[in-house]
């Protein structure tokens, strides 16, 4: 690791000698959100470029492109422009039907069937109708129980029978009438004839040679036809001239993997890379050289990641289960302090549980404001009281036998070494809490093993993120004292009174209850603090500059419908392919 | 082949060769003068480090570059026809042609003298192409045919193989046909039996003493063992510290040694009806860098010490070694002639 | 002979199963597994308990670990590293269709140092302590003190970014098909020139070093004396006589010296976007992709293996000497 260390440290050395931005305001950035990124296009076709090609950064190499079987966002950027869905996530994260692909989707009025229509005449990329079977099939694929369908399989939960009842349409049968159940059957699609061939044999679809190749070079439905995967260089894709959709914008869609971000940056300014997500670090300072000025714009926006601090109230530790010690944590927190050094001024304070873009986002919460000595008081009430001789904070706890120990209160934040931003923010928080007498280690871990000890429990407080659904039931996995096993309920958090706001807000079939509902959750959860929610992420990106029509999601430039699709070089601009 | 073999001679004069040391310049060679004369052998004999091996290498001018020199003198090679060459100080190219062409070597190890990685075809084939410009089929024929003359059997097999697949005599035969591969006038042989078995050795001596003769060379025969000069050489130079201090035929000197060096060397020769000499001379030669003063000889010279105990006080001088005649200690003795055709240095022999 | 190659590769047999349960029980008790990581790559939807456990037994990783590793060494010595837990390719697939690109590099690192290594080192050993000598030791005593990452670092943002005289990522460009011949190779060099040189200029300094030094001691041999005695020149003497007697050593250094380079595949690979093998164990140590990184463990102790025991055999039998021996 030390090398990676060096090596990021020549990399910023290198690229932006002397550029040293203590203050950094990217709203003074001539290169930051230029008008032209997101110009529509223009109604004449003849003035965008139809042979350009576009190369995309990859920051890993996809396992498969087989969509039931993909989780990962990388592997999404690929198999979005292979597949076609008939559901997808709109540009505010709003549900919709693909245009090019369904034609109409009605639900029953107890809310138990529905049923999705799609269009006549649809086919596959080797020319074989795809029909109403195709989604059934790739229903039976995701719930069965040999297929690794990670994500496809959590996103159906809820779906209890998917059938064809004539070749363009699909019936299904939810388990319980719910607002979200529309959600539930946005899933991807598998076409029937390539996979059910070896299925007996490979019931996995994955550890087959017919079901692996058929994953790594997929027939799709999509803008784009993959003709090559270079293992561990590059995917590239064509444009599939016979798409049902309109017409795509490149005619080559180039992915280069590059799992080193610097590694990304240097090519970017070579112009090896059209397009790529940049860190904090690399979007402030690393970028305002002329080399990326020549070739490059960047995009920013905000984003639907939350980053907080967890605490675990199991009942393994003596500390975060008094509500009292959580807000106090809040309190000692140096927030403006962190805004401004750790992230740059790039990231805006989260507001709680569900971010700006989200319907259910409440902005009246009232924040915790840094104030030490209201987060001394607050400990002091907790019974952590500061001891004369070393300034450390102790109490007495109680054991199961009924003995009484001077427990100090020390503790450990756990955090990935990977991340750019969180060790400088352990630091600072390991000062502000010295200051109210609370002692805390810091330990750094490897992000998988840092998941692995949330997924156990074996943690004390951890700084964590994740990137909200658009649908805010989404919340009741995390918190509701029912998914303390089996959900994500990693930090043990029962509070009856969120348990009964999420129950409500997953019955009610009116938006606007539920937006009442999901108001008063996040306000409640926020005062209740089992998280200490700090930011919300920006999407930090660079764009080749000749790129037209970016639009950011919540989710970033692409991920959703029609992202990446839109994208256009005016005719004239074109850097590659024109043959 | 060539015209004039039978006439090239090497006339060696007031030789003197410098090394570096660490303990700073010395003269292992220090005026030393011979000649080798067409279709004759010169034996140079004297105990081991008394720069027999250097004057030898002062010669082809093989002493080590950069540590050892020649400080001063002449080695004048001459074929009949009047071209002469002083290789003491003849520009390295012009040595390069004559070395391996008109003067060649052979050394005392065999085994460490033949390269490895070469067959010893190729190592004999070498030479005729780069001095008589065979091709390499050539070349290696000749080389067969040089095997089978030095006395090798199933010399194409043989040609074939590496070093360490000869015996020793069979190494020194092959050293022997590299060298007669170019048909040189000048055989230079420094031990060339020493590292052999006796058996062997009295083979090889035979061979050169025929190829010698049939070749009609002039040689040089550097040994320490002065009963193979007594079958091989026409006449004797016996070296000591860097000098020459008898030289006669061969004859004469078995006959009639003057030297006490030459003496004392003659005692340990084996002879047929007496043991060789037990524990050979007293002491033993000094390095270069001790010559003793005066003549080098006398802390070993039983001579001087007879002398010194027949003769006045006055002349003498205690030394460590006992005591000695001053002369001895005080002048050098100069290589004067004693009788026809034999010199000798030393003061006490020629008065 | 025979007996000595069959004793070695006993021991070479007895050392790869040793290396093989070492690396098994490392990887399998390092802390994270590819469930784990399947799981967490999907984001936080994703996550859940019956998910993980469904995911740990279609890994398998629910058995004991005895049991894991006898079933693992059962396939592999039929040759069957089976199917990557990443994307369920065979490991022999991916392992193969990376190799080519990690021996061009270790091939074309070994020629070129080489290339510069010999010169280098016989223009020393002809003038020992001369200005050549100790100008190019110093030289390549400094280059040989830069780490590689630096130096790779260095390269991609002066020369290939900067000055843009090479294209310091992957194999080729991205028009490579549409090029014309002599286009294609100049391409190549330009992609290979980098990541090689990095490769090869420690190689350089050692070898150029190791060449000297044993030039010299061959120098002063016996039989060089004997060769100049011949009359043949000093160019001859030293680049006939004196150097082929250096290759042997020469080239059990080399054979050793393979697979350190291959060591420093799996930073450079990294940094110059080669898909080599190097690259391929990075990723597979990160999703703990315990096939691939075993079957890596695999190939890295035999090629060292191998090589090394090559390496003797090659001076076994280019050495007349031990060959008849
Ligand atoms: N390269 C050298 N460096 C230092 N001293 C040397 C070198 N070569 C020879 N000498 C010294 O010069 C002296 C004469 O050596 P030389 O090899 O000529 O003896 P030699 O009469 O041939 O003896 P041997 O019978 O042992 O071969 C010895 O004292 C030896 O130590
Ligand atoms: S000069 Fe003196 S020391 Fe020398 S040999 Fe003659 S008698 Fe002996
Ligand atoms: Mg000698």
């Amino acid at each position: 690791m030390t090398t990676w260390t060096a090596y990021g440290w020549i990399v910023t050395c290198a690229t932006a000698a002397g550029v040293w931005a203590a203050d950094y305001d990217p709203t003074r950035d001539p290169l930051v959100n230029p008008a032209s990124l997101f110009e529509s296009p223009p109604a004449s076709a003849d003035r965008i470029a139809d042979e350009d090609w576009i190369i995309r950064h990859l920051r890993a190499e996809p396992a498969s492109l087989n969509p039931i079987l993909t989780s990962s966002g990388h592997e999404l950027t690929v198999q979005e422009l292979l597949f076609d869905e008939p559901v997808v996530l709109g540009p505010e994260f709003e549900w919709m039907l693909n245009p090019a692909m369904a034609e109409g989707y009605s639900e029953a009025d107890d809310h138990l069937t529905a049923e999705l229509r799609l269009k006549a005449g649809l086919r596959w990329q080797d020319g074989v109708p795809l029909t109403a079977e195709d989604v059934v099939f790739a229903w039976q694929m995701i719930r069965s129980e040999h297929v690794p369908a990670v994500r496809a399989r959590a996103a159906t939960e809820g779906v209890v029978d998917c059938r064809a009842v004539n070749p363009v349409t699909v019936r299904f049968r939810f388990r319980e009438a719910l607002p979200t159940n529309r959600w539930r059957i946005k899933f991807p699609i598998l076409p029937r004839h390539v996979y059910e061939r070896g299925l007996s044999e490979d019931p996995t679809l994955s550890r087959s040679d017919t079901h692996v190749e058929a994953n790594r070079h997929p027939v799709g439905n999509g803008p784009y036809r993959l003709v090559d995967w270079a293992a561990g260089d590059r995917i590239v894709l064509e444009r599939w001239a016979d798409y049902a959709g309109p017409r795509p914008r490149f005619a080559r869609v180039i992915f280069r993997i590059v799992p080193d971000g610097n590694t990304a940056l240097l090519m970017f300014k070579r112009a090896e890379l059209d397009e790529m997500m940049l860190t904090p670090q690399q979007f402030a300072r690393d970028t305002r050289d002329d080399r990326f000025a020549r070739v490059g714009v960047k995009g920013r926006a905000d984003q639907a990641t939350v980053y907080c601090i967890a605490w675990n109230m199991d009942g393994t530790n003596p500390f975060f289960g008094d509500v009292r010690v959580r807000q106090g944590m809040s309190h000692a927190l140096n927030m403006p302090l962190i805004l401004n050094t750790v992230y740059d001024g790039l990231f805006s304070r989260s507001r709680g549980l569900f971010p700006p873009s989200s319907w259910a986002f409440n902005g009246d919460i009232p924040l915790f404001d840094y104030d030490p000595t209201k987060a001394a008081a607050l400990l002091d009430a907790a019974g952590w009281q500061v001891d004369s001789e070393d300034g450390w904070r102790y109490r007495n706890v109680v054991g199961p036998d009924g003995t009484q120990t001077r427990v100090k209160f020390a503790f450990t934040l756990g955090f990935a070494q990977e991340s750019k931003t969180s060790p400088q923010l352990a630091a600072v928080f390991q000062q502000d809490l010295r200051r109210v007498g609370v002692d805390m280690k810091l330990q750094a871990l490897e992000y998988l093993t840092l998941r692995g000890r949330v997924f156990t429990h074996e943690f004390q407080a951890v700084i964590w993120a994740w990137t909200a659904e658009p649908e805010p039931d989404d919340a009741w996995n995390l918190l509701h004292s029912a998914a303390r096993s089996g959900g994500r309920n990693f930090v043990g958090y029962a509070n009856p009174d969120v348990d009964a706001l999420l129950e409500q807000g997953r019955r009610s079939f009116d938006p606007e209850v539920r937006r009442g509902i999901y108001r008063a959750l996040a306000a409640k959860v926020y005062e209740d603090a089992p998280y200490t929610f700090l930011i919300n992420a920006p999407s930090l990106w660079a764009f080749h500059k000749r790129i037209r029509g970016v639009h950011f999601s919540p989710m970033g430039p692409a991920g959703f419908y029609p992202g990446a699709r839109a994208w256009w070089v005016p005719a004239g601009e074109e850097l590659r392919g024109t043959r | 082949m060539s015209p004039n073999r039978h006439s090239a001679a090497l006339a060696v004069r007031d030789l003197r060769v410098e090394i570096r040391t660490r303990e700073g310049i010395v003269r292992p060679v220090d005026g030393v003068s011979f000649d080798i004369r067409p279709g004759r052998t010169l034996g140079l004999a004297g105990e081991s480090g008394c720069g027999k091996t250097v004057s030898a290498l002062a010669l082809m001018r093989l002493l080590p570059r950069g540590q050892a020199r020649i400080s001063g003198g002449s080695v004048l090679w001459s074929n009949g026809d009047g071209e002469s060459v002083n290789l003491a100080t003849a520009a390295e190219q012009e040595v390069r042609r004559l070395r391996g062409r008109r003067l060649a070597m052979i050394f005392q190890d065999p085994a460490a003298a033949l390269n490895p990685v070469f067959t010893v075809g190729e190592q004999i084939a070498e030479v005729s192409r780069l001095h008589l410009g065979l091709s390499h089929g050539k070349a290696m024929r000749r080389a067969v045919s040089l095997l089978s003359r030095v006395g090798i059997a199933d010399a194409a097999r043989r040609a074939r193989e590496y070093p360490h697949q000869f015996s020793g005599g069979m190494q020194q035969r092959a050293m022997l046909a590299m060298a007669l591969a170019g048909e040189p006038g000048i055989l230079i042989a420094d031990e060339p039996t020493t590292a052999l078995d006796v058996t062997v050795q009295a083979q090889i001596v035979d061979l050169l003493r025929g190829l010698q003769s049939e070749a009609g060379m002039g040689m040089l025969w550097v040994t320490h063992d002065l009963g193979v000069l007594a079958q091989v050489a026409d006449e004797i130079c016996v070296m000591y510290a860097g000098r020459i201090v008898e030289r006669a035929g061969t004859r004469e000197l078995f006959a009639n040694p003057l030297h006490p060096y030459t003496q004392a060397l003659l005692a340990c020769v084996p002879r047929l009806h007496r043991p060789a000499g037990t524990g050979g001379i007293p002491g033993s030669v000094p390095t270069p860098a001790e010559v003793p003063p005066g003549c080098r000889f006398h802390p070993r010279c039983a001579l001087s010490r007879r002398l010194a105990v027949e003769l006045d006080a006055e002349l003498c001088v205690n030394t460590q070694s006992g005591s000695v005649l001053r002369r001895c200690v005080d002048e050098v003795p100069a290589l004067r002639p004693v009788g026809a055709d034999h010199w000798v240095a030393c003061g006490e022999v020629a008065s | 002979m025979v007996r000595y190659v069959a004793k070695r590769l006993l021991l070479a047999g007895v050392t790869l199963v040793g290396i093989t349960i070492v690396t098994f029980a490392v990887t399998r008790l390092a802390p994270g597994d590819p469930a784990l990581e399947a799981v967490s790559r999907g984001g936080a939807s994703t996550m859940s308990a019956e998910a993980y456990a469904r995911l740990r037994t279609y890994y398998d990783l629910d058995q004991p670990l005895s049991r894991q590793y006898a079933a693992w060494l059962g396939r592999v010595v039929r040759l069957d590293f089976g199917r990557s837990f990443h994307d369920g390719r065979r490991v022999t697939d991916k392992v193969g269709e990376r190799l080519p690109a990690t021996l061009c590099l270790a091939g074309g690192a070994v020629v070129l140092s080489l290339a510069f290594a010999i010169p280098i080192g016989l223009a020393s050993a002809r003038r020992a302590g001369g200005v050549f000598d100790t100008v190019a030791g110093g030289v390549l005593a400094a280059l040989h003190s830069v780490p590689r990452y630096v130096m790779a670092m260095l390269l991609i943002v002066v020369v290939g970014v900067h000055l843009d005289w090479f294209s310091p990522y992957g194999l080729r460009s991205d028009s490579f098909e549409d090029m014309s011949y002599p286009g294609k190779a100049a391409d190549l060099v330009r992609h290979f020139a980098l990541i090689v040189f990095c490769f090869a200029y420690p190689l350089i300094a050692y070898q150029a070093r190791f060449i000297r030094g044993n030039l010299l001691e061959v120098l002063g041999q016996d039989y060089i004396r004997t060769a100049r005695a011949k009359g043949l020149s000093e160019r001859a003497v030293l680049h006939r006589h004196a150097f082929r007697n250096t290759l042997l050593p020469l080239i059990t250094v080399v054979g050793l010296l393979v697979p350190s380079a291959l060591g420093g595949s799996v930073i450079l690979e990294t940094m110059f976007q080669w898909p080599g093998i190097g690259q391929l164990l990075f990723q597979a140590m990160t999703q703990r992709d315990y096939p691939v990184v075993m079957a890596l463990t695999v190939v890295a102790a035999v090629v060292v293996l191998l090589c090394t025991l090559l390496a003797d055999l090659t001076y076994a039998l280019a050495d007349p000497r031990v060959r008849y021996a």
